[in-house]
């Protein structure tokens, strides 16, 4: 049979709508599995207005149960051929005649058995409570209470839908008796009408003004929207999120084209689409894909009105009021340069400790021009990054980014550029915020990427320095994205400079040089209360772990683990020791050389640091194995150090793995820990100079064998 | 629709629904929410049905008067109906009708918005109804006011009237609606706009704001500890509005700013509480007889 199972309500918030029928769907699913109900299929459907549950091929009743069960030992079952009180129990709570219980053997003895039979009761007995116990357990983000009721839910419940086989499911909710009716469209269709099975559910309800289906409902929008873009001569600018969202705030999808007039295409394309989208929802077209916004957008709405002209005209009326509203922004904005405006950034607070955004900029705009040099970029570069960080900030202080805070860096590139500034540094502007999120697009100047890097760095330098360290859980101020950042950019831009002297150049970037006069103003003070050397390695820590999992998805982490324990520090060759060192491994010799690593290693964490540091006098070699094994090190020593320069790390590793036949035969014949402290000690001063040329490439002690 | 005619319509509607129409409530206040009849209202097991138009002062939405979509003071068309009807979207949008929006000529769509006023210690659900794209009224289930969480919660419906009436009437600024036969708004608030605009953002004493901000704060909590809740309460609205100005004139600081807000929030605290300790004390007399008896019997016994 059919369970149809609906929740009607005043309109839920669009993004409760999905995780609801996820709940809704795995509830039913586990229920019905506790309750041996079988059926053939699962789906569940909404739209604003209600949250469906839809079963096919639902079992008339539960499945039967037919198993033995077992009881009490059978030695205390029976006396002098008589049922005991044990067995008798055991009989009554089974259900069965005493007479038919028997004995069976199971590895703990001999116990009483019951064959037991329970027929299935009928599903529609069971359906009432497992139907209310879905309303009551689903869980919300935000839930509220209506009326007098103590029950909470979304939003509140006004009619229940459930039928089974035809027949309704009597629970009642809040207030709500269910009942087989339901409701179409709000305005087109609310009268209530009778619902007998799924496909008359559908079909009515769809005549009704409302398309139930979620997938549904989404193709006609997509579907609609490209044929308004067709019709004007353009293209949708994707927007995937807003797609779903409208989904959810609809139940039967109309679309309607406004044009808005070329004059506000003036403004730059982000604040067209912010101002259309992030209140209006409305969707943004464009000439071509990745071309300029064309004076023409998108609206979807819920209801077939009679006539479009009242929607149109008032969609038109909002729109032109806010494209208002953005314009009175610009031009008010425009009448002070970012220059002119630099200073009161002193009034606005970065973090507590760390002083302004003012503060902030200084510190950027010194901060890149310091990388710039490190990387030897000419003057033009260090100049416009300099300046570029020094504005980077300046928007936050214009209306327009006051009234749409994500168009901070936009903003500054656009008011840059009407400014007069070079158009490095108003792109540097804008590309200080990237990449936004882990696939995002990265920089694409080195004078932006310099803004970035010192951007990003100068809030894991402060944050990390003041004890704002992310947790598991919470991560306020984005610092996971902005080490992620300074690695991608430094791979994408193939930047050769290290982590730590990052870290190191935004560290002095905090020194303040205090005011006062006395003998103590010798000395820098900084607002950061860590120690640079700690400091920096808990920001190598934090950064190796994002550059770990960046790689994890496509190597083996143990591949992974082993590069980074040797060096975390040089982000650019990081993926390529990797690769070579995931190639090396299918090659036959790799094992057998990783055990014997493995085995270098295992033995010097037992020695002094000081030991295993000394120089190899190979006077004191007393076996062929040792001066075969040093020369093949002095060997692989020279290879190694040629494969690193010319950064080609399949050589390096083939290097190693040449070593593999010296190394095995050294610990097959030679005894390291020998008597003689001078032959030892030379032996671990051995070791120790092979476990040095190894961790030039990677830790391989870490790598899995076996 | 006649601006004046949109008010006098609401008002029978509502009247129709068995609301009792009150007036505006005489204090400075930036929501009709803030009127006793609202705020206070809404606390307590008592029901209670009320419509009004409110005028509302936001110093900071001043525009001089140029811009023909925003205003440092406005009207709005208040509802409140304890406890929230069954029916009430229903109600709504028949009181939509009555002023001439057609559902089926126009998109009216609910979408998700959810109000709190943190000065009020309120919060509730609800959304805010758009006509044909445009934001026009607010509608909210209060959860909590005053710091109290609500038995009853009642169906808050805010009308913004010069929105509405723009969108009927048709035109592109606040200031050319027809009013009244032959009376523009503009010829009734258009000097009102410039002058207000110009006190708030340039010529109020911040100095005497601030002085008033402390002494409204002591006398609101002198009042309230007295149990004089109505005036303890007209006291907190002065304060609240002492602070508007004080913001509008840029004289709080970030960090300033939630401090004022929590001490507001406090002297809301209060008024609600005495609210509620006198309405018990009254022996809820808006309650029939026998229910009332029953709830003081279960709150003596708790």
């Amino acid at each position: 049979m059919q369970l149809i199972f609906e929740i009607g309500c005043e309109e839920l918030p669009a993004r409760f709508c999905e995780p609801a029928l996820a709940q809704i769907e795995a509830a039913f699913a586990a229920r019905a599995e506790e309750l041996r109900l079988e059926y053939g299929s699962l789906r569940t459907v909404a739209t604003p207005r209600r949250l469906t549950l839809l079963v096919d091929g639902l079992a008339e009743k539960q499945r039967d149960i037919q198993e033995e069960r077992t009881g009490p030992p059978a030695q205390i079952a029976f006396k002098d051929g008589e049922p005991t009180k044990a067995a008798l129990g055991f009989a009554r709570g089974q259900g069965v005649d005493p007479a038919d219980l028997y004995t069976v053997e199971t590895d703990k003895g001999a116990y009483l058995a019951a064959n037991v039979f329970e027929a299935g009761q009928p599903t529609a007995e069971l359906l009432p409570a497992l139907l209310l116990e879905i309303i009551q357990k689903l869980n919300f983000p935000k839930s509220m209470r209506w009326a007098a009721r103590r029950e909470r839910f979304a939003r509140p419940v006004r009619w229940i839908l459930a039928v089974a086989g035809g027949e309704v499911v009597p629970l009642s909710f809040a207030g709500v008796t269910s009942s087989n009716l339901t409701h179409g469209h709000r305005f087109a269709a609310p009268d209530a009408f009778e619902v007998k099975d799924i496909a008359g559910y559908i079909a009515d309800l769809k005549a009704a003004h409302v398309v139930v289906d979620p997938a549904e409902r989404r193709a006609t929008i997509v579907a609609e929207l490209q044929k308004l873009a067709d019709a004007a001569g353009g293209v949708l600018v994707a927007d995937p999120g807003l797609v779903d969202e409208v989904t959810f705030l609809i139940e039967e999808p109309h679309a309607i084209a406004i044009k808005f007039g070329d004059a506000y295409l003036e403004l730059p394309d982000e604040v067209l689409i912010s101002s259309m989208r992030s209140h209006q929802r409305y969707f943004s077209l464009a000439t071509h894909e990745g071309g300029p916004l064309i004076s023409t957008c998108c609206v979807i709405y819920n209801t077939p009105v009679t006539s479009t002209k009242e929607v149109y005209e008032g969609n038109l009326r909002v729109l032109r009021a806010r494209l208002d509203d953005a314009r009175f922004f610009w031009e008010k904005d425009l009448k002070t340069t970012l220059e002119a405006r630099l200073e009161k950034l002193q009034d606005v607070v970065w973090l507590h400790k760390l002083g302004s955004m003012f503060d902030r900029s200084m510190r950027m705009a010194a901060l890149a021009g310091d990388i710039s040099w490190a990387l030897d970029f000419d003057e033009d570069i260090e100049r416009c990054a300099e300046v570029g960080a020094l504005l980077s900030k300046v928007d936050l202080l214009t209306d327009m980014v006051g009234e749409f805070p994500d168009l901070q860096g936009v903003m500054g590139r656009e008011y840059a550029l009407a400014d007069g500034e070079e158009p490095a540094v108003a792109q540097a502007i804008y590309e200080q915020y990237l990449p936004g999120g882990a696939d995002d697009a990265l920089p694409a100047s080195d004078v932006g990427a310099l803004v970035a890097l010192a951007e990003k760095l100068d809030a894991l330098v402060g944050c990390f320095g003041i004890g704002l360290i992310p947790t598991s859980t919470s991560d306020p101020y984005a610092l996971r994205r902005a080490a992620l950042g300074v690695i991608r950019i430094l791979q994408e831009r193939e930047y050769s400079i290290s982590l730590s002297d990052l870290f190191a150049m935004a560290i002095s970037a905090y020194d303040v040089v205090p005011d006062d006069d006395s003998e103590t103003s010798a000395l820098m003070q900084t607002p950061l209360e860590t120690d640079a050397k700690v400091l920096i390695e808990q920001l190598l820590d934090f950064a190796s772990t994002r550059l770990k999992y960046q790689l994890a998805g496509d190597f083996p982490t143990d591949v992974v683990d082993a590069v980074l324990a040797a060096n975390r520090d040089d982000v650019l060759s990081v993926r390529e020791r990797v690769e070579a060192l995931a190639n090396l491994r299918s090659e036959p010799d790799f094992e057998p050389l990783a055990a014997g690593f493995k085995r270098v290693v295992n033995i010097l964490k037992k020695q002094a640091d000081e030991d295993a540091e000394l120089a190899v006098d190979e006077s004191l070699f007393a076996q062929d194995e040792e001066s075969q094994l040093y020369a093949a090190y002095l060997e692989g020593q020279k290879s190694v150090e040629t494969a690193v320069q010319a950064h080609d790390w399949q050589a390096a590793c083939q290097a190693l793995i040449r070593l593999k036949s010296p190394v095995d035969a050294f610990f097959d014949h030679v005894m390291v820990m020998a008597e003689d402290a001078g032959l030892r000690n030379n032996r671990v001063a051995l070791l120790g100079q092979l476990r040095d040329l190894f961790m030039q490439v990677a830790d391989i002690s870490k790598i899995q064998v076996g | 629709m006649l601006f004046q005619d949109i008010i006098l319509t609401l008002q029978k509607f509502w009247a129709d629904q068995g609301c009792v129409l009150q007036q505006p409530w005489d204090v400075e206040k930036g929501a009709g929410t803030y009127n006793q009849a609202t705020f206070l209202r809404a606390l307590g097991p008592e029901p209670w049905k009320v419509a009004y138009a409110e005028p509302c002062r936001r110093p900071s939405d001043g525009r001089y008067g140029e811009n023909p979509n925003r205003l440092g003071a406005y009207f709005q068309f208040q509802v409140l109906l304890k406890p929230s009807p069954d029916n009430v979207l229903d109600l709504y949008w028949d009181s939509l009708y009555a002023i001439g929006i057609d559902k089926m000529e126009h998109d009216l769509r609910l979408v998700e918005d959810d109000w709190e006023q943190p000065t009020l210690g309120a919060w509730g659900l609800g959304w805010e109804v758009w006509i044909d794209g445009m934001e026009a009224t607010q509608f909210t289930y209060f959860q909590q006011v005053g710091g109290v969480e609500l038995d009853i919660v009642p169906a808050e419906i805010t009308y913004g009237l010069e929105r509405i009436a723009m969108f009927l009437q048709g035109v592109d600024s606040v200031y050319d609606l027809e009013w009244a036969p032959g009376v523009s708004y503009g010829q009734i608030r258009h000097q009102e706009e410039v002058e207000f605009s110009k006190f708030h953002f340039d010529q109020a004493n911040t100095d005497l704001h601030f002085g008033w901000f402390d002494q409204f704060e002591a006398e609101a909590t002198r009042l309230l500890e007295q149990g004089l809740i109505l005036p303890g309460y007209d006291y907190t609205m002065k304060a609240g509005h002492a602070f508007n100005i004080l913001d509008a004139r840029g004289a709080i600081s970030v960090t300033e700013r939630q401090k004022y807000i929590r001490r507001i929030r406090t002297l809301a605290q209060m008024s609600a509480r005495g609210f509620l300790a006198q309405r018990k004390e009254l022996g809820y007399p808006l309650l029939a007889p026998e229910d009332a008896a029953k709830l003081l019997a279960e709150e003596s016994a708790d």
